[in-house]
């Protein structure tokens, strides 16, 4: 355990929240409700560049749309989920699910990361095309198992979550 | 009411019933199915009232459209895995009163869900959001009571 962690499991506000009985929840459900956003908006722009849905549209002009509103999921799933880790780090630190989740997290960013520098430079070549780069698609396609799999490891949290 | 009870007591003792109760694993995998199916769906309903109050291109018709198969598959696992899951612990559901908050909530999210795709505005629109998060705080209280 980092001490770094205990200390922020020690922080008057974190406690304070560990032992609360409804804000933790409550929290909770705001974070669960950010990564409904994140996820509802990712995978219309992944079906759009894998060519399934709203094939009418450039690309350019779906993200414009979208990617605003995923940012802002962002900002809330992290605003909700630094206070839920901390009242629980001890806990969650050594909780593979948890481990997992944040690995996958991880994983989903590079993912996003090299998609935007690597393929989506090349978006004008192919932004209303109906032939999208195979790069772009095998990005999109990893992008809707890796959010997939982050919502069932959120899940499995609670399944390791030691009292 | 004793044919409440009589209800209850046969969904109980079917065989889909006590096989989901009496596993491991298998309320915990409907729950993360139910989870991926509320990002389809709640996602879905989230880019459509936003679309609806900021009037973005592509519009809120293309959006309506367009992402009604991706609702549709958000509700068909929501759905099914809903319905085993209260199946398979039918007095626990029935008699709890978050869940029977839930359910209305729910009823009042589809039919303002109907009315903002056929007629969009932007009360409605704003009105949709706030049923879908009481529906999703209803669903966090179940646990509780």
């Amino acid at each position: 355990m980092p001490p770094s962690l205990e200390w922020l499991y020690e922080l008057p506000w974190a406690a304070a929240l560990r032992e609360s009985d409804d804000v933790y929840p409550f929290i909770e459900t705001l974070h669960v409700l950010s990564i409904t956003i994140i996820v509802g908006t990712v995978v219309a722009m992944d079906l759009r560049v894998l060519g399934v849905i709203l094939k009418q549209e450039p690309v350019t002009r779906v993200g414009r749309a979208l990617l605003p509103t995923t940012w802002y999921g962002f900002l809330i799933m992290f605003l909700t989920g630094v206070p839920l880790f901390a009242a629980q780090a001890l806990q969650l630190y050594s909780n593979p699910a948890f481990r997992l989740k944040i690995l996958l997290l991880a994983l989903a960013g590079i993912n996003a990361g090299l998609f935007h520098f690597i393929v989506y430079r090349t978006v004008r070549d192919w932004d209303d095309s109906p032939a999208i780069p195979l790069s772009a698609k095998v990005f999109a396609a990893n992008s809707l198992f890796l959010w997939s799999a982050i919502i069932v490891s959120g899940r499995l949290i609670a399944v390791f979550h030691a009292h | 009411m004793p044919t409440d009870t009589a209800v209850l007591t046969w969904i109980e003792q079917t065989a889909i019933s006590s096989a989901v109760r009496q596993s491991d694993w298998a309320v915990m995998a409907l729950e993360a199915v139910h989870l991926l199916g509320l990002s389809l769906l709640g996602g879905t309903a989230v880019i459509l009232a936003l679309c609806a109050v900021r009037h973005t291109v592509p519009t809120l018709t293309t959006f309506v459209v367009e992402l009604r198969p991706v609702a549709r598959i958000g509700f068909i696992l929501m759905s099914l895995s809903g319905a085993l899951i209260t199946w398979s612990m039918p007095f626990k559901y029935y008699n709890n009163s978050a869940f029977q908050w839930k359910m209305m909530l729910l009823l009042c999210a589809l039919i303002a869900a109907y009315r903002l795709v056929s007629k969009p505005s932007r009360i409605l629109a704003l009105v949709s959001l706030l049923l879908w998060l009481s529906v999703g705080f209803s669903g966090r209280l179940i646990g509780f009571l």
